[in-house]
């Protein structure tokens, strides 16, 4: 497969990544998602150093396995928490999207991202870059990890695997 | 004491904010304490600026010349290990024109020099150069004035936990802390090599007054309404994921009240809440080291350590152990605005699989990215606007337990030996409120104070 192709599909998956959040299809997401999937915000300690160990250290999220990324979407279903009632309106923007290494069935991918969302009658968002680790699987691509590194972590109230 | 030029004061009757007729059965605050902009400014002043607030735990800043940067009130404050060793606190502020001198979060340096006009300090605060001061024909009064810079008027450690105060007229720390220091050795005993901060910042910032947050901590009563999806994630976690998945504390406890607990007060506004015959305490990361702390300090400390427990200082800073202990330090930013610094502080030497838990735990409860605490800041934002009713005055929100309350030790804090100016002792299932009395008596005491104290540098000003 040629890299060109490589990074045509996995531009597709990270714009639907992104589509399905903002569409609330929240099962379409989840089918996204390998079940031994990986999605990790590691904290910052200093300007310009994050922590490295998500066992030894703080991370802003280190959800392993994709029934930790179920919880999530469950929790607004259920519509018990007062953090996603009502639920914001988010919209995902991805670009710079780049191919860092790949095989035939795995790639790793750079983007940058920002999340603008709305909510109590204000703009918020939160920005930052990906690095996804995508693995083929079932005849198509599936997120096996997911990294992000999050600009602007002084959290306004909530932080949640939809805004980001 | 504010040093603005301004005498201008609006003299204010403190006593009718505080509602407090414990025989009647009532006790309140008015909602203005909540969102009158003026209110806030003068809980900076005669509150914050005048009492003793947490800026830093000794492993923040480990080696000589790390800082930190926080602040007191609103006063921008550095906290420098200099290159004796010793931790200082000094205003953030150059002597010369203002700036801050520490501009990051953290860092470490053994001299800080302005960007503006490049004078020039070394990590124990003292000036090492005015630039280019030979040419400057300066006056022999500006000569013979220190440009060191300005120290924090008080800074004391309880075991490796330092406070300042901005005024000298200050009791010491320990006896401003009092007995509700036991409760912080219950935390700093679980190891004999005491605590350690856990690296990564998760801070957050909601839109509200900061007694919310201090309020909170102290709430059982909320946790199987307001928290009801975190039980209910955790309870499907076993289901769907099998018994061996993220243990966490068992809300259960709040509904199938087998559990007890005691709230404690104590002098000078502090708070205290244990949990005791709580469930499922092998799912504690400290339980990994209960065999060896039950031997150093004996069952009933050991049982406390192990607890849900929480220390509210007043007015700075929560010690919170629900699913795993976290520290919030409170930053008031205005009225309706407050930021919340949050710390994982664990026992040095706890075995690497319970301080991974430890870790998830305390992420999945208290960050703001977790199960629960996104909950809790939803409810501040939401009582900010709903305290805007100005037809109101009180809300009704500190009674429960009112009528259990016993002054002095309940038996628990006698068996345990220490001595609380007021006790409630029950069953879990009172999830007790009317122990803000305490922390709001203080608030109280020190708004007369302050203000007494700054109409009588007013009429000294006047008269001198």
């Amino acid at each position: 497969m040629d890299k060109g192709q490589l990074q045509q599909e996995a531009t597709e998956l990270l714009y639907r990544e992104g589509l399905t959040l903002d569409r609330q299809q929240w099962d379409d997401w989840l089918a996204l998602w390998t079940d031994d999937c990986e999605l990790w915000i590691p904290a910052w300690i200093t300007e310009h150093e994050q922590i490295t160990d998500p066992q030894r250290e703080i991370s802003l999220l280190y959800l392993s396995g994709k029934n930790y990324l179920k919880e999530r979407t469950d929790r607004v279903l259920k519509g018990m928490s007062p953090a996603s009632v009502p639920m914001p309106r988010t919209c995902h923007s991805v670009s710079n999207i780049l191919i860092d290494a790949y095989t035939s069935d795995s790639m790793t991918v750079q983007s940058v991202f920002r999340v603008d969302y709305y909510h109590h009658k204000k703009v918020y968002g939160f920005f930052g870059h990906y690095t996804h680790q995508l693995v083929q699987q079932a005849g198509g691509w599936k997120i096996h990890k997911k990294q992000v590194t999050l600009m602007n972590d002084f959290i306004s109230e909530v932080l949640d695997v939809y805004l980001i | 004491m504010d040093a603005r030029v301004t005498k201008e004061r609006v003299i204010r009757d403190f006593d009718q904010y505080v509602d407090e007729r414990i025989d009647d059965g009532v006790f309140r605050v008015n909602l203005d304490m909540f969102r009158d902009p003026d209110l806030f400014e003068l809980e900076m002043e005669y509150i914050w600026e005048k009492t003793w607030v947490f800026v830093v735990h000794d492993s923040q800043i480990p080696e000589n010349n790390d800082f930190i940067t926080t602040q007191i009130g609103r006063t921008p404050v550095i906290l420098q290990r200099g290159d004796d060793g010793q931790v200082r606190a000094f205003i953030n502020h150059c002597t010369h024109r203002g700036p801050r001198l520490c501009k990051t979060q953290r860092g470490n340096a053994a001299r800080h020099t302005c960007p503006y006009h490049g004078w020039m300090f070394d990590s124990n605060g003292k000036s090492m150069m005015v630039t280019d001061e030979e040419t400057g024909g300066y006056s022999q009064a500006f000569k013979s004035m220190s440009h060191d810079l300005h120290q924090v008027a008080r800074l004391e450690s309880y075991r490796g936990f330092y406070w300042a105060s901005l005024s000298d007229e200050v009791s010491s720390l320990k006896e401003y802390l009092g007995d509700v220091s036991f409760f912080l050795d219950a935390w700093i005993d679980q190891s004999p090599n005491e605590l350690e901060w856990v690296k990564g910042d998760a801070n957050f910032t909601y839109d509200g007054n900061w007694k919310m947050v201090f309020e909170n901590c102290l709430d059982l009563y909320h946790a199987k309404t307001l928290h009801a999806s975190f039980g209910n994630a955790v309870m499907n976690r076993f289901k769907n994921m099998g018994e061996d998945e993220r243990k966490s504390i068992n809300l259960d406890d709040f509904v199938n009240a087998t559990a007890e607990v005691s709230y404690y007060n104590f002098d000078n506004g502090h708070g205290a809440l244990w949990i005791q015959n709580q469930s499922q305490q092998e799912d504690r990361p400290s339980y990994a080291m209960y065999k060896e702390m039950e031997a150093r300090v004996g069952a009933d400390r050991a049982e406390l350590m192990l607890s849900g427990k929480v220390a509210a200082i007043f007015p700075s800073i929560l010690f919170v152990e629900s699913a795993t202990f976290q520290m919030r330090m409170i930053r008031p930013i205005s009225v309706d605005k407050t930021e919340v610094y949050a710390f994982c502080l664990a026992p040095k030497g706890e075995p690497d699989d319970a301080r991974a838990l430890r870790i998830r735990q305390y992420e999945d409860f208290f960050s703001t990215s977790g199960l629960a605490t996104p909950d809790d800041t939803a409810v501040y934002r939401s009582a900010q606007e709903g305290d805007q009713a100005r037809t109101l005055e009180w809300n009704q929100g500190y009674h429960r337990g009112i009528e259990m309350i016993q002054r002095g030790p309940d038996e628990k804090a006698k068996q345990m030996g220490f001595s609380p100016t007021l006790s409630i002792h029950g069953s879990i299932a009172i999830q007790g409120e009317a122990m803000y009395i305490g922390p709001y008596r203080e608030w109280l005491k020190k708004m007369k104070a302050g203000q007494d104290s700054a109409l009588s540098n007013l009429s000294g000003d006047v008269h001198g």
